[in-house]
């Protein structure tokens, strides 16, 4: 006990000096006052002692205000540390926040840069609507050429049929020319039948119910006709689609070439 | 070992602790060195924290591929597999491993493929032997590369595997049926060849969607749907190996530096490390609290990156 207390003296005032020295000569002061004998003496030492305890009260008056103000700066420091305290694991908390936002923020940039990389490629293909567009311009061009070439062939077709016609007539008059030589040759015979038969085809063939030799007539004036239209148009270029495709029915074309080239002189000669 | 071993020492491979406590790596004499990162990684490390604490020698040769998977580490050079258990490896001790029962000649890398726990070992027999973890049997071959397999890596959604070789050619082989489905010859873009290197392929990575494919061609990105190349990275030097992490692209390859890249072709940086050529860089995906990144090349440190920007210290053999 006693440890402690001369501890705690030697701690606060151990050299001796300042207050517990001021306490000490006061005492000591005042027994050598209470001791002395003059009375003025006693006097200035009794002054003396007033203005020591003076000091003492006043250096004790300084010592509580200290201790007071001690107290107050401790509870301030107590309260500053708790502010600080908290600071700290709000800042913690803002770490954790910002480093989740980061890792957010890292995987949006790296989506970014994925569709950038993707969107490069892309770009390097020709844009989708020019295509669809060049498809339809060419889809419209094979229509039209598609209707042209359908036209050609209908054109082609009734040409074929029309030689046909042609052809069908200048066989069926000269069977006629044959069977009349034939008749002429041999007079008794009467051949009514072919006659008829003559008419019947002249009939089938131009609607037109006549005498055998008018038929004929009209038959010859028809051939010659549709030749001179032929060598107008068709003989210098035989038979030639557009586009460059081969003619069908390869055996009538050279026929018609032949026939027609070589008709008017045949037919001339048999009916002159 | 002496200061003339030290200095032609190449560090192949490395790989993690599934606890991610403990960091493995390979080199050329056919060693295996077992570091401890939560001691290097304390703040009371000191220079002896450094060193390894276990080395051992696993292979007569050269050990090119490191794996680790739930329990064990598989190491490959020239020759047959070893498993070596993680536990006992924690405690320092090396027990004679298990050994697979085929001898592929040059393994350079090793995959598991989760789904049907095997693994996938490409080696200089230019096929890819596919073993069952569970037995130990080989079950399967992929043929069709005409020249040997430098890397391999795993396509998880789709259950494919890719594999680059000296051939120039990306395969990518369904899991299941054992098929080369695509086959990707990078030397033929334009924009990725550069023929005064060659056409081998020794770096790939994937990401389900997107690969990435370099060596003698370019490091270049590509989008795996259209199986066309998006980006191409300037750099100089063939990259060894590569990988994505968040949305960076980190390379190793010739020159002392780790690269870092954007997936629009840029590069953003260059790290110096102290290797003056890297061959392999791992990342710590197992631990939260020792998430480093380790590379290592042809010196015997291993750089290890608390940060991605710089260099923290250096582990050595």
């Amino acid at each position: 006990m006693s440890d402690e207390v001369i501890r705690k003296r030697l701690l606060i005032d151990g050299d001796g000096a300042g207050d517990d020295r001021r306490i000490n000569v006061l005492l000591k002061s005042f027994v050598k006052w209470c001791h002395s004998a003059a009375p003025e003496e006693g006097f200035t030492q009794y002054q003396r002692m007033l203005g020591t305890l003076a000091q003492c009260e006043f250096s004790m008056g300084k010592t509580l205000l200290v201790y007071d103000m001690n107290l107050r700066e401790m509870e301030n420091y107590e309260k500053i540390y708790t502010d600080i305290e908290q600071s700290i694991t709000a800042a913690h908390e803002k770490i954790a926040e910002c480093k989740k936002e980061i890792l957010r923020a890292k995987r949006i940039r790296k989506n970014r840069q994925e569709y950038d990389a993707l969107a490069k490629v892309i770009q390097q293909h020709p844009d989708r609507h020019e295509t669809l567009k060049q498809l339809e311009a060419l889809d419209k061009e094979l229509q039209q050429l598609s209707r042209i070439k359908e036209n050609v062939e209908d054109k082609l077709e009734l040409r074929k049929k029309q030689f046909h016609v042609l052809l069908s007539t200048i066989h069926e008059l000269q069977q006629t020319l044959e069977n009349d030589e034939k008749s002429e040759n041999d007079e008794s015979q009467d051949s009514p039948m072919e006659n008829g038969q003559m008419s019947i085809v002249a009939f089938s063939l131009y609607g037109e119910t006549e005498e055998t030799q008018p038929v004929v007539n009209k038959q010859v004036e028809l051939a010659d006709n549709v030749l001179r239209l032929t060598e107008e148009r068709y003989l210098p270029v035989p038979y030639r689609t557009p586009g460059g495709g081969h003619p069908p029915g390869p055996v009538e074309q050279p026929e018609c070439c032949v026939w027609a080239s070589e008709f008017p002189h045949f037919l001339l000669n048999r009916v002159l | 070992m002496g200061p003339v071993e030290l200095l032609h020492m190449s560090v192949f491979s490395q790989s993690f602790s599934p606890c991610g406590r403990f960091l493995a790596a390979s080199n050329n004499y056919g060693e295996i060195a077992v570091f401890s990162l939560s001691s290097s990684l304390s703040p009371e490390a000191t220079g002896i924290n450094q060193k390894p604490i276990l080395t051992f020698t696993a292979h007569e040769g050269p050990i090119f591929a490191l794996l680790s998977t739930d329990a064990h580490l598989l190491s490959a050079g020239n020759g047959e597999i070893s498993a070596w258990s993680w536990a006992e490896l924690a405690k320092r001790n090396c027990f004679p491993p298990l050994r697979s029962s085929l001898e592929i000649p040059e393994i350079n890398d090793m995959i598991v493929n989760c789904r049907d726990n095997s693994l996938a070992v490409g080696g200089g027999d230019n096929n890819i032997h596919i073993m069952d973890l569970e037995t130990g049997v080989f079950k399967s071959v992929l043929q069709g590369h005409t020249d040997y397999i430098h890397c391999l890596s795993m396509r998880e959604r789709e259950g494919e595997l890719l594999s680059g070789g000296e051939d120039g050619a990306v395969r990518i082989w369904d899991c299941r049926t054992g098929q080369s489905v695509h086959r990707l010859e990078v030397y033929k873009y334009e924009e990725c060849a550069r023929p005064q290197y060659g056409k081998w392929i020794s770096c790939l990575t994937t990401d389900s969607d997107w690969m990435l494919c370099g060596g003698g061609p370019s490091l270049s990105l590509w989008h795996l749907r259209s199986l066309s190349p998006t980006s191409i990275f300037p750099l100089s030097g063939c990259q060894r190996q590569a990988m994505f992490y968040q949305d960076l692209i980190l390379s190793v390859g010739e020159g002392h530096f780790l690269s870092h890249c954007l997936l629009g072709g840029d590069v953003k940086s260059l790290i110096p490390c102290s290797p003056p050529s890297l061959n392999t860089v791992a990342l710590n995906t197992n631990s939260t609290e020792h998430r480093v990144l380790t590379v290592g090349g042809s010196s015997d440190q291993i750089d290890v990156f608390t940060n991605l920007s710089y260099k923290a210290f250096s582990l050595s053999f």
